[in-house]
């Protein structure tokens, strides 16, 4: 056992407004930056929809992430061989068009332009060039203006979902959505590191981020390619990539990332979960039906007297495994299991998780009326026995969270509606009857459990919804520099500021 | 007191003029001593520039080079035919002056080409031509029959590089059956450059290089005696060989055309799909 400790977040897509407030925060934070106008680190999509950038889980044209082929892992955007014939020309690589040209408005022409019969607009302009631009898509074109008919439909998740059901979740008495914030995954098995020729990327050891040395980086954009969930990206004028960091400056403060602090709906989670580096090759390479169960079964007990030991052996910190048994992570992902990572079937092992949202029951048409598709009696329990019924179908969150496997998303709403039932019945009715004590423990939850699910989604304070040790820089720098004199000169250090070609 | 101050004011006016008179007639007075000695001076100028500009090819009383023998000329022909000539030759072949064309037939139809001198430049050239002194002779420093036509062939290919640093003839000049491609066709070709220039001119000709393309080259990079003689040798072979009805340049520009013309096709093909983005698909309905 190789015990290794990793910061995880945690998105409750249930309690996601999609305000983009978290995408707005990173970008003031990080991208703010010529050659980084069109990157957005954290963003927030529309689902279904094509997302950003388009069509990203079309991994047939992006080729991104691992496949299984035999008994080996290889990456799908090339061999070696194959990776130094295609080092100065790329297809897989998405264009400026797949993300979108960044624009904003000559505001100034409303103060500007000269008196005449209309009114004076702002015209939109690209970020890049400054000239006019046509504005033909955008990072969220579905959220900001809709085109359903474009960019839901032809969501690749949508992938083996019967024609039919696709269909009926065009119709207006049918229509769905939901949000999926996304950041970097800082996955266990990243493919961004595994593809770069030039070894700059690395996932620093202390807590899991992966990160782009910039003095290291060499523009191969091997990376950018090789992330399934294109979240490298290319910064044109540094010539370097970059990503997400998860606001590691801010976690080494005690701070929860941007995106984290600033959510609006209070979606996100920080937690400290303890893996078994040993388990990943293993884990990363069993059929796609059993990607999600491979994946928990790698991130371990940390109230384990032998996972303790090991993670001490490892030179983990006591507050760090503290922090790991009180992490709102471990207790989502593992204790109650109703957390699961996007996308598992890339093989990158991601470590950021997330909650399937639950949708409203199909309506029917009757008597020219819309209805409910449910039957008069006992509404609460129809959903809980008939998910089909759910708008969101079972297979298309299966395509998103389980790899395919539906009976993971039947087992995970079930826990979730379960502890809907039973709050419900506690709360509004003043008692709960057998029927919901039933289905509980169908679901596989005790009350206390459902009560322990209810209070950290619905009711958490700041310390319970980020639970962030210590980082101990002071001891990490001991290795390298005297801590005093260090503690002296921080602060003092020559700005390097990234260098095409350096 | 006006009246008072009168006279005062025509003193103080006159003034200016009798010292412009005094240095103006000081001024002429030093022209006209040194008036003596100008065409004098402008013949020495003259011949400083026949010696840079026109030695290899021409002689005053050496017999003739590449040209004609200049001893006289002002004498035989009309002084302005003869400026306008030497400021800008090829006009004069152009427009088919009698006495150039027949100049032209005389010497191998070696065109004079446009030294590029200045109005003053060819005054001060016709004055000493005018004057009784007659230019050293630029002898020609190279035995005739000591080159190594083999060696030659190597300086003219670029195989052996000049001493000096001056660039390989076939870097713009061809002779038949020499290389690949024959050599460069930005210079003539030099198959049978002995037959129109005759040995003396030519080595006079490559021994001060004074084409206006090549001055720029060779002014700081002149050939060794040993190079030239190498090179005349080498010439002197090649000028048996028949002249080049027509060179291969032709065929292989040909070539290279027809391959960027079918690349340009291939291109054509795809460079539609590679353009559109996978959301420029998605938008035009073709995903």
């Amino acid at each position: 056992m190789n015990v290794r400790a990793h910061m995880s977040m945690l998105f409750h897509l249930d309690k996601c407004i999609g305000c983009h407030t978290c995408s707005i925060a990173c970008k003031n934070l990080w991208t703010d930056r010529k050659g980084a106008e069109y990157m957005w680190w954290n963003n927030v999509e529309t689902r279904p929809g094509t997302g950003y950038p388009t069509r990203w889980e079309d991994q047939r044209h992006y080729r991104g992430g691992w496949e299984l082929k035999g008994s080996k892992l290889r990456l799908r955007l090339h061999s070696r061989a194959g990776g130094l014939g295609k080092i100065f020309y790329n297809p897989a690589l998405p264009t400026l068009d797949d993300y979108y040209e960044p624009f904003t408005f000559r505001y100034q022409d409303l103060f500007n332009a000269p008196a005449g019969d209309d009114q004076p607009t702002a015209i939109p302009i690209s970020k890049i060039t400054g000239d006019p631009l046509d504005i033909q898509t955008g990072p969220n074109w579905d959220d900001d203006l809709g085109g359903s008919g474009i960019y839901a439909s032809n969501d690749p998740s949508l992938d083996g979902v019967p024609e039919e059901v696709r269909r009926q979740m065009n119709e207006l008495e049918r229509v769905v959505f939901n949000y999926l914030p996304r950041i970097c995954n800082h996955c266990l098995n990243p493919a961004c590191a595994a593809a770069c020729p030039s070894g700059a990327i690395y996932k620093r050891a202390e807590d899991g981020v992966v990160l782009v040395n910039e003095n290291k980086c060499r523009a191969w954009r091997m990376c950018v390619a090789a992330c399934p969930y294109k979240k490298v990206y290319y910064n044109w004028s540094t010539g370097k990539s970059e990503k997400c960091i998860l606001c590691f400056p801010r976690l080494e403060t005690g701070q929860a990332p941007a995106c984290a602090h600033s959510c609006v709906g209070r979606i996100r989670y920080m937690g400290v979960l303890l893996y078994d580096a040993d388990r990943i090759p293993d884990a990363a390479m069993v059929p796609d039906e059993q990607l999600v169960e491979a994946h928990r079964k790698v991130i371990l007990d940390p109230f384990d007297p032998e996972v303790i030991a090991g993670a001490r052996a490892n030179g983990i910190e006591d507050s760090w495994i503290e922090a790991a048994q009180n992490s709102p992570a471990y207790k989502f992902v593992k204790e109650w299991g109703i957390a699961l990572p996007l996308h598992a079937e890339y093989r990158t092992m991601a470590m950021m998780y997330y909650i399937p949202p639950l949708s409203p029951v199909v309506s029917v048409i009757e008597n020219e009326l819309f209805k409910l598709d449910l039957a008069d009696e006992r509404h609460d329990f129809e959903l809980f026995q008939r998910l089909d019924a759910a708008r969101l179908p079972v297979k298309y969150l299966a395509n998103l969270f389980s790899a395919g496997n539906e009976q993971i998303i039947r087992e995970v709403m079930h826990k979730l509606l379960a502890v809907r039932l039973y709050m419900r019945h506690k709360t509004v009715r003043g008692s709960v009857n057998g029927d919901t004590l039933g289905y509980l423990a169908e679901a596989g939850l005790t009350t206390e459990k459902a009560e322990a699910i209810y209070k950290l989604t619905t009711l958490p304070n700041q310390k319970e919804q980020f639970v962030i040790p210590q980082y101990h820089r002071e001891t990490a720098v001991e290795a390298w520099k005297d801590p005093l004199a260090h503690k002296g000169e921080v602060g003092f250090g020559f700005i390097q500021p990234p260098q095409r070609g350096e | 007191m006006p009246f008072r101050s009168f006279p005062f004011r025509i003193f103080k006016r006159g003034r200016i003029p009798v010292l412009f008179v005094l240095v103006a007639t000081a001024l002429i007075f030093m022209t006209l001593s040194t008036g003596a000695s100008f065409d004098r001076q402008t013949a020495d100028q003259g011949q400083q520039i026949f010696q840079q500009k026109c030695a290899s090819c021409h002689t005053v009383g050496g017999g003739k080079l590449v040209g004609p023998d200049l001893q006289g000329v002002t004498a035989l022909r009309d002084r302005q035919w003869l400026k306008e000539f030497i400021l800008d030759p090829n006009s004069k072949f152009d427009s088919g002056d009698p006495l150039a064309t027949q100049l032209l037939a005389d010497y191998n139809s070696i065109r004079m080409p446009n030294m590029g001198l200045t109005s003053a430049d060819a005054d001060a050239i016709l004055v000493f031509l005018e004057s009784s002194i007659s230019a050293p002779e630029p002898t020609p420093t190279v035995p005739s029959g000591v080159g190594d036509a083999a060696a030659g062939q190597r300086y003219f290919m670029g195989q052996t590089p000049l001493a000096n640093g001056g660039t390989a003839c076939n870097a713009c000049h061809s002779i038949s059956g020499s290389g690949l491609l024959d050599g460069g066709t930005l210079g003539p070709d030099l198959t049978q450059v002995l037959a129109r220039y005759g040995e003396p001119g030519l080595i006079a000709a490559i021994s001060t290089i004074n084409f206006p393309t090549m001055i720029g080259i060779f002014a700081t990079k002149p050939l060794s005696p040993q190079e030239v003689a190498d090179l005349v040798a080498y010439f002197s072979e090649t000028n048996a060989q028949p002249a080049p009805v027509k060179t291969k340049t032709g065929l292989y520009l040909g070539i290279a055309g027809g391959i960027v013309v079918i690349l340009f096709a291939v291109l054509f093909l795809f460079w539609p799909r590679q353009r559109q983005s996978i959301s420029e698909k998605l938008r035009a309905g073709k995903l």
